[in-house]
């Protein structure tokens, strides 16, 4: 809901480099109006060396890693809940979700706090870049290079005029959960057991 | 037009409710009229109901709805003015035309067709009571119903139809419900219905009139006779009688009370909020406590405590009376029961008296909406397990009439509610037999059960106990369920039996679900919160109070054999961790539903109070966790599934002495580096290892924390700036291990600075900043040594 407030972001961040840049070769161009339909706002955040986005409509805000409680019988990488103002939150290590070797955490560490549909769900990642607009026509298929354990939560590629960034699939990242017995698992424990 | 609607359909919701809880009086109060049958207030209460359900009813245009409530009113008229005598077979019909109408109330609230419901044949039935009944009166004296002689039944119908004839065609136009009613194949008697419904329709003159004229002409012994009871009962009875009376009318006219009625939702809602209420109390509790560590005497602190007092009160009264609203009294289900009693009794050939205590507690509206079904399957199997045929009862020297008594009283935050019974009550060797036989248990266990485990075999699914089985019970699924349900709720179950005398179903379930009391606990490097209502004892053993059984650890705890198991182990976090000092082993008994356990933990932290919270969306179905709850420093921990733990502990190999530290060996001396610069480790890691450690690295606090109680390290040095929280609360984490009371621990600056009253908080022995020379290592490895001896 939230999601928009950029003031969470250095403020010179709202407008990008990258956007202001577009901006002014499209008015040398002519005077087309930019409409907001056609860019998508996502947060970039860095990964293992690599440029992602998130669509900002799914990010809630942003926090400093906080201490967080370990849960049992939860998947790898599901490093524990949080408080976050009263509200239990999953915090997931967005690093183990895609395969990569776990970083230790740093001072540019964050939480990404997710909320989409009824999943609110925080994603570690290595360091938080900026709000990049990327023109939906430069957005292009998962290119073949992409590993295949990634693959499958990647919705696109935007093409920046300096570098690429990799568009992260909320829906399908969120869809497996993060439990190791979900829905059926524990009754049919019971009924072994019972 | 759409304000209309809204307006219909405001009016058809308050109806439904009236109607929800007029039937369910009227259940009781017709069960209790088999037994009082001559009770005229009673007889016009459930008149009344009748009449204004039908009313309603019919004002709504619910056709058969009114139709159904007409008859049992006009039934109803004849009994309260004593024309008919109520028989059981009347009382049948009356209570499934009772059935009927919650069927139909049932269809009205899903959004179903209520003109559906079949009850052609119900109505036919109440309407042959009328019918028999305007002559001869004598069945009502109790004689068999079908001796009403044939001259009089044509007479009687003739005289209907000439009577009605005439209206016939004016109600034909104006009720349409006649022809949706499924046709008869017998014309006579679709006409004859047809008429005696207009006829109940009349006024009640012609009925009187009918009546005398049955009465002077064909009755007249009948009428001597019932004059005669009536003078009876005056005469004899006339005191008490007169009081019963009075206490009856003051029951059916309830003094005006002042209410309103309010949304369900909008009081979970509030509950939430209350609950949040707790979480903020408590962490200003846990302010004002630090508060005052830090600054005792500051004339601010001491006001910051007194404010946290008052809102702790204010908190805990207003959470009290937000959980009172939502209170309603078990009666509102035990009152189901005369009319459970009555018919599985009836069904079964048994008698049995029902004896309500208690129904006057109160607990919550979700507990007392779960807790229904457990109960109907707890006093069908008394009545078809327990209380044997009246003819056995007679001989074992038992009066006839079984008993059952249901009764509900609370104690602490718990209602407890018991069901006994005093039937033949269950032998444990044969439960353990059958058991046996079914391949339940094996031999070894069945030797090893006490009475109390051999009771909750019941409760195995698969298991039954009757040599036939009946339609009620006896399916092996019933008191399965029982189980599964008191476990949603947190209960547990007991069962007290003695062959001959009885059985006693007791079950112990939490007043309400959102807010309990918990038990804190650690375990590895976790804080767990046990629901206290499943907490039996905590009890602090040594290691040789702990005995084996076929390899697995038991305590002997007074009479009983407790299975003991390391909660670590349950929730599979552990694995290779070393942090029970045999000396000193703390026990959590917990039981769940029949199922007892002994949970070792590292700590116990103690008692508070929490709000239960939900894990989301994304974690669902986590094993051996139900919840989470935050704590008064803003940590979340997390609630145990003790049924789940319980389940799991079944299956664990793991036994207790992999966690002690005692006895354990090691090849060559550990060190553990808890650092997250890896310059500062790497000079320490070379510089250790070269003095013949074997080095253990940790680049955060909780990973230094599982180290260390998987390698018990002889020495540890600990970087003050880890993440997450810093060095001094890494030390002090580790400082309640029992490993690491007197380990010497080396602190690590990489900045420069330091708290000077952190660090003697922590019980560091010695302070190093990088980066640091071997040299310096060395010497601090001495010094801290020799500091550590000093200590011990």
């Amino acid at each position: 809901m939230n999601g928009r407030d950029v003031d969470l972001f250095d403020k010179s961040l709202a407008l990008s480099a990258d956007m202001e840049e577009e901006i002014a070769r499209k008015n040398r161009k002519a005077d087309t109006i930019i409409m907001k339909d056609e860019y998508e706002q996502v947060v970039g955040f860095m990964l293992n060396k690599e440029l992602y986005g998130i669509d900002i409509l799914d990010v809630e805000e942003i926090i400093k890693p906080v201490d967080y409680t370990y849960v049992p019988n939860t998947k790898p990488f599901v490093m524990g809940v949080i408080n976050l103002r009263g509200k239990v939150i999953p915090v997931v290590d967005l690093r183990i979700r895609f395969g990569f070797v776990s970083n230790p955490i740093s001072a540019d560490s964050r939480v990404i706090i997710i909320a989409h549909n009824e999943y609110n769900v925080g994603f570690l990642v290595d360091k938080i870049e900026k709000v990049y607009y990327i023109e939906k026509k430069s957005i292009e298929p998962t290119p073949p290079n992409i590993p295949q354990n990634i693959e499958r939560y990647v919705k696109g590629v935007g093409k920046m005029p300096k570098k690429i960034i990799t568009l992260l699939n909320i829906e399908e990242m969120l869809k497996e959960g993060g439990s190791l017995t979900p829905k059926t698992g524990s009754t049919m424990e019971v009924v072994k057991n019972g | 037009m759409a304000e209309n609607m809204d307006d219909m359909q405001e009016i058809v919701q308050d109806f439904l409710v009236e109607a929800d809880e007029l039937l369910e009086e009227l259940d009781e109060d017709l069960v209790r009229l088999e037994n009082e049958s001559e009770d005229e207030d009673l007889l016009n209460k459930i008149f009344r109901a009748f009449h204004t359900i039908k009313g309603s009813a019919s004002f709504l245009g619910f056709e058969k709805l009114t139709e159904l409530t007409h008859k049992l009113e006009d039934v109803l008229n004849k009994l309260r003015k004593f024309e008919l005598k109520l028989n059981s077979e009347m009382m049948d019909a009356i209570l499934e035309g009772v059935d009927k109408a919650k069927e139909i109330i049932g269809l009205i609230k899903d959004g179903g067709d209520p003109e559906s419901v079949d009850i052609e044949k119900n109505v036919k039935q109440l309407v042959s009571f009328l019918d028999q009944n305007y002559k001869p009166e004598e069945e009502s004296s109790g004689k068999t119903e079908d001796t009403m002689n044939e001259d009089e039944l044509v007479e009687l119908q003739e005289q209907e139809i000439m009577e009605e004839e005439a209206e016939v065609e004016a109600e034909e136009s104006e009720k349409k419900s006649g022809k949706e009613k499924p046709k008869s194949k017998d014309e006579i008697e679709a006409e004859i219905e047809r008429l005696l419904k207009q006829r109940m329709e009349e006024d009640k003159e012609k009925r009187l009139k009918r009546k005398e004229k049955i009465l002077s002409e064909l009755q007249k012994k009948q009428f001597a006779e019932n004059v005669k009871e009536k003078k009876n009962e005056i005469k004899e009875e006339n005191v008490p009688d007169k009081k019963k009376k009075s206490t009856m009318a003051k029951k059916s006219k309830p003094i005006v009370e002042q209410t309103i009625r309010v949304d369900v939702q909008r009081l979970d809602d509030l509950m939430n909020l209350v609950g949040e209420l707790v979480l903020g109390k408590n962490r200003l509790v846990s302010v004002a406590q630090k508060a005052e560590e830090k600054l005792s005497g500051d004339e601010v602190v001491e006001e910051l405590g007194e404010v946290a007092n008052q809102i702790t009160l204010v908190t805990t009264d207003l959470q009290m009376g937000v959980m009172k609203t939502r209170m309603v009294q078990i009666g509102k289900v035990f009152n189901k029961f005369p009319r459970v009693v009555r018919d599985i009794s009836r069904e079964l050939n048994k008698e049995v008296e029902l004896i309500i205590e208690g129904a006057e507690t109160e607990l919550d509206k979700s507990v007392v909406e779960e807790i229904n079904d457990p109960l109907v399957h707890i006093v069908r199997n008394a009545i078809d397990h327990g209380i044997e045929a009246p003819e056995d009862r007679v001989k074992l020297g038992k009066l006839s009439k079984g008993k059952i008594v249901l009764s509900a009283y609370h104690e602490g935050n718990y209602i407890v509610i018991e069901a006994a019974d005093d039937g033949k009550g269950m032998d444990p060797e044969k439960l353990k037999q059958k058991a046996l036989e079914k391949g339940l248990i094996t031999e070894t266990e069945a030797r090893q059960m006490s009475k109390e485990e051999a009771f909750a075999l019941i409760f195995k699914p698969g298991f039954s106990t009757a040599e036939k089985v009946t339609n009620l019970s006896g399916r092996g699924v019933g008191m399965d369920v029982v189980k599964t349900n008191v476990e949603k709720l947190n209960g547990i179950i007991e069962i007290k039996s003695e062959v001959g005398k009885g059985t006693k179903v007791i079950l112990k379930i939490p007043l309400t679900l959102a807010i309990i009391q918990a038990l804190l606990v650690k375990v590895t490097k976790e804080y767990f919160a046990i629901p206290l209502v499943s907490v039996v004892e905590t009890v602090r053993i040594i290691k040789d109070d702990i005995d084996k059984v076929e390899n697995k650890d038991v305590l002997r705890l007074r009479e009983n054999i407790i299975p003991l198991v390391y909660l670590g182990d349950t929730l599979g976090i552990g694995k290779n961790k070393k942090t029970l000092d045999g000396k000193e082993i703390y026990v959590v008994v917990v039981a769940i539903a029949e199922k007892k356990i002994g949970l070792i933990v590292d700590e116990l932290i103690g008692r508070e109070e929490i709000v239960i919270k939900s894990l989301g969306n994304y974690l669902t179905n986590i094993k051996g966790i139900s919840g989470a709850t935050i704590m008064g420093d803003g940590s979340v921990t997390l609630i145990l599934d003790v049924a789940n733990v319980i389940n799991e502990a079944s299956i664990i190999s793991a036994n207790i002495e992999d966690h002690l530290i005692d006895g354990y060996k090691k090849e060559q001396p550990v060190a553990l580096v808890a650092s997250r610069e890896l310059k500062a480790k790497n000079d320490l890691v070379n510089a250790l290892e070269g003095k013949g450690y074997n080095v253990v690295y940790a680049h955060t606090d909780k990973e230094a924390l599982d180290l260390a109680s998987e390698h018990l390290a002889d020495i540890v040095f600990i970087d003050l700036s880890i993440y997450i929280n810093d060095g001094y609360n890494l030390a002090k984490s580790l400082r309640s291990m029992p490993a690491y009371k007197v380990t010497p621990f080396i602190a690590i600056s990489t900045d420069g600075t330091y708290d000077k009253e952190k660090l003697k908080e922590s019980r560091f022995n010695k302070l190093l900043f990088t980066p640091i020379e071997k040299n310096e290592i060395y010497v601090a490895i001495e010094e801290a040594m020799s500091r550590n001896i000093l200590v011990a």
